[in-house]
Order: structure tokens, then C-alpha cells, then sequence
């Protein structure tokens, strides 16, 4: 082999994992085995099998304490963001399209009457009920910037649960979706991580709504959500929170 | 608690943080963030963004430790594979011309190996410094630097002085090797 050969590496499927695991890849390459390990579990398996030959290594590298404002942070993320807690996902009931499909239709079909409910004035809370009791029970429709509805989300009468249903897959961006609440005049506050192949329940318990009527957004972050705490990708889709 | 026990608790946390058990997270913090901080540090070179990269690390843990099987992969390895990734991913993000200084990191790789670096000093450290040893001692060098440091080939080929050419056949050759050796 020539010293000076052009890379050969490009068809070698374990090669790769191991290139990417040791980390020699330019920002573009790394970004293709990173899109490559989303979706190919083949290339997982190689991967992980890399990670533990080369685990080793890590013997050589000194225990440095972290200061104790890192751990002030993670706690202060993880607590201000709800638990994501999805439906039971070994339920071979959610597997099943047509299920799946009832579902969604049936939530449709119920943010629909919620939107139909606002519009009614016989229907509006009068102002002597509670301004907590006029906020449960409510819904909105998530949609994309050309109008297709993507998500519904329906919040239950404790005011604390969230159910957000996918309807539609805007893209085949392999991002993972997070729902943003945003107050009216405030900054966006992550709610949780979305799936695009099944509901999720989300808490709302540890976020203040507010009384007006907030907007929920969806946005596309790197896999485990942003790392930022603030919406890092492009908003695919918004809706405003309506109260029945 | 002898290696196996620490490797045991270790999983059991993880899959409690799974479970969305908080305390359970600080427990793994505390068990192996100062591993995981000295990992991000030497790739990073520098504490404040190794401090940011840190946090995300275990904010990613608490959101993503339900995908962890501890059939399939050790709890350690995993979660320096976090870390290694978050901050390879940093460096990447930086403007080309900047990199971790190699001299600062090497001092800092001067530790004796913790309880916690030995929980994987097992089977598999004597077959991969085994195998080491069979390469070319720059090859060795330009491997280890590699997954260490978080370099790119391009770096590698300048701080070693040869074409980048030669460093990616050195590292494929080495790779190339290693897996052979490692699967004797």
C-alpha cells in the first residue's frame, strides 16, 4: 500500500464505525456516521463494538473532580424540564397501525370539537369560574409554517398531563422533535422529547402556564434533546393552546 | 466492593435514571463524573467548556439512560462514549485552525489509573495493550492520540510531520490489526 494512497476507508463498513469511534473524522464525515448510526443498527452494533475494544484507553486518562456548579446545572435543567414518560411502549396495541390510526383520528376529532366549543360563546366560562378551572380541558393543533397539522396535543383535566399524538411526518430529518410551551411574552421552556411513531405523555406539572394562552413549538434537536435549553433547530410546527 | 460489584451498582444506577429516579443520577454522577470530566478535559483543553460539556453529558444521560442495555454495552464505556462524543462534537464545531493543545493534554493523562478507570482494567486492557504492543510505536502513539486527544487525521498527520495520506494508512492499518489481534 502506498503511503500516499487516497483513503480506502470509504467502503469499509467497520473501518468506519472505528474511525468515528476514535474520533478522527472531520466535522463533514463525522456528521455522516452520526446520521449513518441514527438509523443503521448494524453500524450501532460495530460502533459499540469499537467503544469496548478501545475502552482501555480510558485507563490513561486522570480523574479530574468537576466543580460543583456542573452538577448545580444538570440538576437545574433536569428539574426545569418535565419527565418524559411515554406510553407503555412494549404494548403490542401501539404497534398496530390501525390502532394507532383510531387513536389519532379520535384525538382529532376531539381537538376538533374543543376548537368548535371556544367558538361557541354559550359555552365560554362565565367570569365567576376560576381562571384555573377555565384552563383545563384543552387543546391545540400543531402546525406546520404551509399549514399541515403534524401534532395535536390535548391537555387533561388536572391541567397536569399532556398528550402529544403525531399525525403526520413533516421530513425524513432524523433530528428528534422537542415541544417548546412558550408563555405569551415569554422564552420558549422545554416540555419534552417527541416521537414521531407513537404518542408521548408529558408532564406539565413543574411549568407554570400562566393565564393567557400559550404557544406550543415544535423543533428538531440532536438526539437527547437540545443542549442548550433553548431551541437549537428549525421550528417545524406551532400551534396555540386553545381552553374548551 | 470489588470490580465487578462497582461495574454492578454502577448499571443498577443507570437503569434506575432510566426509571426517572433524580437521586439515582447523582449517584452515577458522583461515582463517575470526575472520569468523565478528565475525558472531556483532555479532548477540550480547556475547563470552561469541558465544565459546559460535562453538564450536557449528564443532562443527555437523564434523558436517553432507557436506552441503555446493560447486557449490550458496560455502564463506563457507555457513558464515556457520551462524554468522548459531546466533546469531539465541540471540538469539530470550533473554527478549523483551532485544536487541543497536545502538551496540556499529556500532562494531564499522567494519573494512576482510579478504582473507577480499573473497573474496565480487565480481560479486555491486557488484550488491547497487548495488541498495541505488536504496532509501530508511532502507530501506537497516532492511535492512542487519536481516541485520547479527539484528533483529526489532518492534526495527527501535522503534529507527527507526515503527509495526511501516510496517517490515514497508519490508522487503518493499526485499526486493521488491533481488531485481528483482539479477535485471536
Amino acid at each position: 500500500m502506498s503511503d500516499h494512497g487516497p483513503d480506502t476507508g470509504g467502503d469499509d463498513f467497520s473501518h468506519l464505525a472505528a474511525e468515528y469511534v476514535l474520533g478522527v473524522q472531520d466535522a463533514a464525515a463525522r456528521a455522516r456516521s452520526t446520521e449513518r448510526l441514527r438509523n443503521d443498527t448494524a453500524f450501532q452494533v460495530e460502533v459499540a463494538a469499537w467503544e469496548e475494544r478501545l475502552a482501555p484507553f480510558l485507563d490513561e486518562v486522570a480523574e479530574t473532580p468537576a466543580p460543583a456548579r456542573v452538577w448545580d446545572g444538570v440538576a437545574r435543567t433536569i428539574l426545569s424540564g418535565a419527565k418524559v414518560t411515554p406510553f407503555p411502549s412494549r404494548t403490542r396495541l401501539w404497534d398496530q397501525v390501525g390502532v394507532w390510526r383510531g387513536a389519532t383520528a379520535a384525538l382529532l376529532a376531539v381537538a376538533a370539537c374543543l376548537a368548535f366549543i371556544v367558538v361557541l360563546p354559550a359555552r365560554r366560562p362565565s367570569p365567576a369560574v376560576s381562571s384555573q378551572e377555565a384552563s383545563i380541558a384543552a387543546a391545540a393543533t400543531l402546525a406546520s409554517p404551509s399549514g399541515k397539522v403534524l401534532y395535536v396535543a390535548t391537555i387533561d383535566r388536572t391541567g397536569q398531563r399532556l398528550t402529544i399524538v403525531p399525525v403526520q411526518v413533516a421530513s425524513r430529518d432524523a433530528r428528534t422533535p422537542e415541544l417548546w410551551i412558550v408563555p405569551a411574552g415569554g422564552a420558549p421552556k422545554p416540555v419534552g422529547l417527541l416521537r414521531n411513531d407513537r404518542p408521548v405523555l408529558l408532564s406539565l406539572a413543574s411549568l407554570s402556564l400562566g393565564s393567557a394562552a400559550p404557544t406550543f413549538a415544535v423543533s428538531l434537536e440532536p438526539a437527547g434533546g437540545s443542549p442548550t435549553g433553548k431551541p437549537t433547530g428549525p421550528v417545524v410546527a406551532s400551534g396555540v393552546l386553545k381552553s374548551a | 466492593m470489588d470490580l465487578d460489584q462497582q461495574r454492578e451498582a454502577l448499571g443498577d444506577a443507570l437503569l434506575r435514571v432510566g426509571a426517572g429516579d433524580s437521586a439515582a443520577l447523582k449517584e452515577v454522577y458522583e461515582r463517575t463524573s470526575a472520569k468523565l470530566f478528565g475525558v472531556c478535559l483532555r479532548i477540550l483543553g480547556e475547563p470552561s467548556e469541558a465544565e459546559d460539556v460535562l453538564q450536557e453529558v449528564y443532562v443527555s444521560v437523564w434523558r436517553n439512560a432507557g436506552a441503555f442495555n446493560a447486557e449490550r454495552a458496560s455502564p463506563i464505556t457507555w457513558l464515556a462514549a457520551i462524554a468522548r462524543n459531546r466533546a469531539i462534537d465541540r471540538v469539530r464545531a470550533r473554527r478549523p485552525d483551532r485544536f487541543a493543545p497536545a502538551e496540556a493534554a499529556i500532562a494531564l493523562a499522567d494519573g494512576a489509573p482510579s478504582a473507577l478507570a480499573r473497573l474496565e482494567a480487565s480481560e479486555g486492557s491486557a488484550q488491547l495493550f497487548g495488541c498495541l504492543g505488536e504496532l509501530e510505536r508511532a502507530h501506537q502513539s497516532a492511535v492512542r492520540s487519536a481516541f485520547l486527544d479527539g484528533l483529526t487525521y489532518e492534526t495527527l498527520a501535522r503534529q507527527s510531520g507526515v503527509p495526511l495520506g501516510t496517517m490515514k494508512s497508519w490508522i487503518r492499518r493499526s485499526l486493521l490489526k488491533l481488531k485481528a489481534c483482539m479477535e485471536r
